[in-house]
């Protein structure tokens, strides 16, 4: 055998490893895509450890997405509290628990309020028996703190709306808080009872008293809730709770879970294998990944899925000022609208199927009302080719550059931004679109902006759409048409953190949005300017729904069992909500 | 001096001119410390350079870092005052630094940082201290990717050794040929594997966490066992991918030495093969990996984010990754800053030390 023989790789034995490793591998992908009636190697995965520091069978475990906040819970600040890892879900208790899904509200911390005749004055009574985890009692003391807060610290997160609304507030005795607002609001109560985002945050005064409020951390935080931190760690990478045995409510709520623990999710295919190992009740990794959810529910007969109906339809944003100029009059965002495939989005984009989506918001039974037929009749949301290359000449884009019609001396290009990565299908609608519209003779770009990216091109008006969901809409339509107010309007290149990023500037809609701040919107006088707002938004489509947009939930019932269904949902059962914790109450063990 | 080698490598050379006197002159600081102190200085400016140069890239990316957090809360439904949000723009803008001009907040983020060690309030995790969220995570980062790579260097090494010494057997080509198939298999396919069979087929390792969730981090046995334990799996993944480029490179080394003339002469001497093989090819074949490992553990402080989200491990991949997802400005530059110093320091004390391990390299006034 000669040396420079033997300097060169042999070939067969290359091919040799490379096929060993290549077996290798398949045979362990194999293993995790294994059909249903190769079902052995799965339930050997049982075997491995969950890891949990608490018995499993008491133990509820869900994985929510990363986080870097490890000691703070501080509702006040950004990123001051880790929301999702149990404070804001399953420990800090709301005043009413709204279900969208079928319009009931349950009162909680809060038992009824009322507002003077003219909606400057609205009153809350607490619920008597309330406390705090440490024993001091919940009282009106507590709310009057929290709120006067926010008024006295413009810098805290909820101030503005705080400053905007309240004159003044007290505590006219233990369990009665009253606000003096600043102008009729028959929409004040909105906060006690929203399911997201701006819902009243209440701190217990006792603790609070003499802090920071912009820095401090509140660790360990006192809560209502039925649970209290055991611990949580930025090496286990988890909170852990566990039941209060004290808490103020446990006669009419008794969640069965003795503990809860909320731990940061690893990679899709580790939560899948966690999942199957029935390590997992529930993760945030898998939620809406329909597609592993299948896979899971083909070799794991213990899942309950639940589509939760989300309460933002996935739609455009239309930038009025964008770059392209199209979309400076509606014939331009129509032009767009009706070069949407929405059936086709709804049907094979979206997993599971869904619905179109013409309103901007979800079409829960208790919401329909808000979009009758006699509106919504009159707008075409069908795809329509035809319609759509005559609105565009009508624009005067009837000249051409190669297949590209010009628009105002410049080729018709368009940039579509999503804050979802490439395979996900807000994305994958816009690249649908993008096939139509070239039809049309219209280029369109589709960038993914995930984390914060797509926030700073969204709000300081760098794109001509946005393909993304249409939020606002939590108890009347008023509180979306308040983000397309043109006195938010600021020119592409600020940052509209104030709402309007779309940029509209509709005095009729402002109008409308003016005189539907003054009504009392469940009064049936008010339905006419509703439904003529509804009617001028849709005729300046500043944001074109698509689809409504189910999110499908797969629980573990290895474990815990009583999962939402359709017939029983809970309040609003998404983890990532505040409304997460009646889902707890439906819980038995499964008795594993 | 090692056997039959080449001239030897002059560092820090003067250029040459006439010899005026043999004798120093008085005061005169000798070759090493003039060489030392240069050295020195020469890696002060580029940390100085790298500092300003990552400075100023973070500054000047598009876009604007408070609306990128109040976009993020709107999104998550923790912000949602639709109107009058300026005080809480600019409130925060101070806070994070981000106020002034370009030029004060150079000036203020290097006094800061030389000054204090500060790099301001996270916005990962406001108030806390970008330093403080590094070293939670750091420790973890260091066991886990550090431990990966100094056996993955060291295996490596040996084994691209033996290959490249029994280059003629059959188990070196097979070995040789398995170390080309992994070292183009990604890490992350690998963990992948290791995770189904060792951790869900067969139960044999954790593969979820970085110590047993059931213990509190303390100084006992069973709680470094536990980390042992679950750190071996992707210990694993990272090693069987690095050692083997390690070991290709070593073998590469290795086979070039097997042809010098100073190795038949080693031969024709009748030295043994055993000591033909670590006092004149190991040592040869070694040096420039001695290089490139302090490289490499510069390196380590930056993480593996893929390995740690597979594995729920809890180090500074994760932490630099989200960092700049979120445009966390502070974080993400107090990484980098840490691994510029890690990269800078570690080659510094190499070049300094390199005299040491090899006596080839000499300081020459």
């Amino acid at each position: 055998m000669t040396e420079s023989r033997n300097h060169r790789i042999n070939r067969r034995s290359l091919i040799a490893a490379t096929g060993g490793a290549s077996a290798l591998a398949l045979a362990g992908i194999q293993g995790a895509g294994a059909a249903p009636d190769e079902v052995a190697p799965a339930a050997a995965a049982v075997a491995q450890a969950a890891n949990l520091p608490t018995p499993r069978e008491q133990t509820l475990v869900i994985e929510s997405d990363p986080t870097n906040i490890w000691d703070s819970f501080n509702p006040f600040i950004p990123n001051g509290e880790a929301g999702g890892f149990g404070i804001a879900t399953i420990s800090r208790e709301l005043l009413f628990y709204t279900n969208a899904l079928t319009g009931d509200i349950k009162p909680w911390l809060g038992r009824e309020y009322a507002y003077n005749d003219d909606f400057t004055q609205c009153t809350l009574t607490l619920h008597p028996d309330a406390k705090w985890s440490d024993g001091e009692p919940f009282t009106a003391d507590d709310v009057v703190f929290s709120q006067t807060l926010l008024l006295e610290n413009p810098a805290l997160n909820g101030a503005a709306a705080a400053i905007r609304d309240i004159k003044a507030v007290s505590a006219s005795d233990a369990h009665t808080v009253v606000w003096e607002l600043t102008a009729p609001n028959a929409r004040f109560h909105y906060r006690f009872q929203s399911f997201f985002g701006d819902q009243i945050k209440i701190v217990p005064k006792h603790l609070w008293e003499g802090q920071d409020a912009g820095t401090f951390t509140f660790n360990p935080p006192v809560t209502t809730g039925p649970y209290t931190l055991v611990e949580a760690s930025s090496s286990k990478l988890h909170y852990l709770w566990q039941k209060n045995p004290d808490y103020w409510n446990i006669a009419e709520f008794n969640p069965a879970p003795e503990y809860v623990l909320f731990r940061q999710m690893g990679e899709v295919d580790a939560s899948v294998q966690e999942f199957l190992a029935g390590n997992v009740d529930h993760s945030a990794r898998l939620r809406a990944d329909y597609l592993n959810q299948q896979m899971i529910e083909a070799q794991y007969d213990k899942t309950s899925r639940f589509d939760f109906p989300d309460p933002c339809p996935r739609g455009f944003h239309f930038n009025v000022d964008s770059p392209s100029g199209l979309f400076k009059t509606p014939e331009g965002r129509w032009a767009v609208s009706h070069l949407i495939d929405r059936e086709t989005a709804a049907s094979t984009i979206w997993q599971p199927a869904t619905r179109t989506a013409t309103y901007p918001w979800a079409d829960y039974e208790s919401w329909k009302a808000w979009a009758p037929d006699e509106v919504m009749s009159q707008f075409d949301l069908t795809l329509n080719v035809d319609k759509a290359n005559e609105l565009l000449d009508q624009l005067g884009a009837t000249e051409r550059d190669g297949d590209t019609r010009v628009l105002d001396g410049k080729p018709l290009r368009l940039t579509i931004i999503s804050p979802r990565v490439t395979t996900d299908p807000e994305f994958q609608i816009a690249v649908a679109f993008a096939t139509t519209a070239k039809e049309a003779g219209i280029d369109v770009e589709v960038k993914s902006l995930p984390g914060s990216a797509y926030g700073d091109a969204f709000n300081s008006g760098q794109y001509d759409i946005a393909c993304a969901w249409i939020c606002g809409m939590q108890f009347d339509p008023y509180q979306l048409y308040l983000g397309y107010h043109s006195r938010n309007y600021v020119p592409v290149g600020e940052a509209a953190n104030a709402g309007n990023v779309v940029r509209l500037q509709s005095a009729e809609l402002d109008d409308l949005i003016d005189q539907l701040a003054d009504v009392d919107p469940t009064a049936e006088a008010s339905r006419p300017v509703f439904d003529q707002a509804l009617e001028v938004f849709m005729r300046e489509l500043p944001s074109a729904p698509i689809i409504q947009t189910p999110y499908p939930l797969l629980f573990n019932t290895a474990y815990w069992t009583g999962w939402p269904t359709p017939e029983n949902p809970a309040e609003m059962p998404a983890d990532w909500l505040s409304t997460f914790l009646p889902v707890l109450g439906l819980l038995q063990p499964a008795g594993e | 001096m090692v056997a039959g080698n080449p001239p030897a490598t002059v560092l820090d050379d003067e250029p040459a001119g006439p010899q005026l006197s043999a004798v120093p002159r008085k005061g005169a600081l000798n070759p090493t410390a003039r060489y030392i102190l240069r050295r020195l200085g020469l890696y002060l400016i580029t940390l100085w350079g790298s500092l300003s140069a990552s400075f100023f890239f973070f500054r000047m990316l598009p876009g604007d870092p408070i609306s990128g957090i109040i976009a993020q809360l709107q999104t998550r439904g923790q912000y949602s005052a639709i109107e009058g949000s300026q005080d809480m723009v600019e409130h925060y803008r101070r806070e994070f630094g981000l106020d002034g001009s370009l030029g004060e907040q150079y000036v203020r983020y290097f006094q800061n940082v030389f000054t204090r060690f500060d790099f301001g309030p996270s916005v990962l995790s406001y108030p806390t201290a970008s330093t403080d969220l590094i070293l939670r995570a750091l420790p973890w980062t260091l066991v886990l990717i550090g431990v990966s790579t100094l056996l993955g260097w060291l295996l490596g090494i040996l084994l691209g050794t033996l290959t490249g010494w029994r280059r003629r057997s059959r188990w070196a080509e097979w070995v040789t040929n398995t170390a080309l198939v992994f070292s183009h298999v990604p890490s992350y396919f690998v963990a992948l594997v290791l995770i189904i069979f060792l951790a869900y087929r067969f139960s044999l390792l954790p593969a979820n966490g970085a110590y047993d969730a059931s213990l509190q981090p303390e100084w006992s046995l069973e709680f470094f066992l536990s980390v042992i334990k679950y750190a071996t799996l992707p210990v694993l993944a990272t090693v069987l991918v690095s050692l083997s480029g390690w070991m290709l490179s070593t073998r590469a080394l290795v086979v070039s030495i097997l042809g010098e003339d100073f190795l038949t002469f080693a031969n024709a001497k009748g030295l043994t093969p055993r000591r033909i093989l670590t006092s004149y090819v190991m040592r040869n074949a070694w040096l420039p990996q001695i290089a490139a490992l302090g490289m490499a553990l510069g390196s380590v402080v930056s993480g593996n984010v893929l390995i740690e989200r597979l594995f729920r491990y809890p180090g500074v991949g994760n932490l630099l990754v989200d960092s700049v997802v979120i445009k966390d400005v502070n974080t993400a530059m107090a990484v980098v800053t840490l691994l510029i110093f890690m990269v800078l320091t570690i080659n510094l004390i190499i070049d300094l030390c390199l005299p040491l391990i090899d006596p080839r390299v000499k300081f020459t006034s």
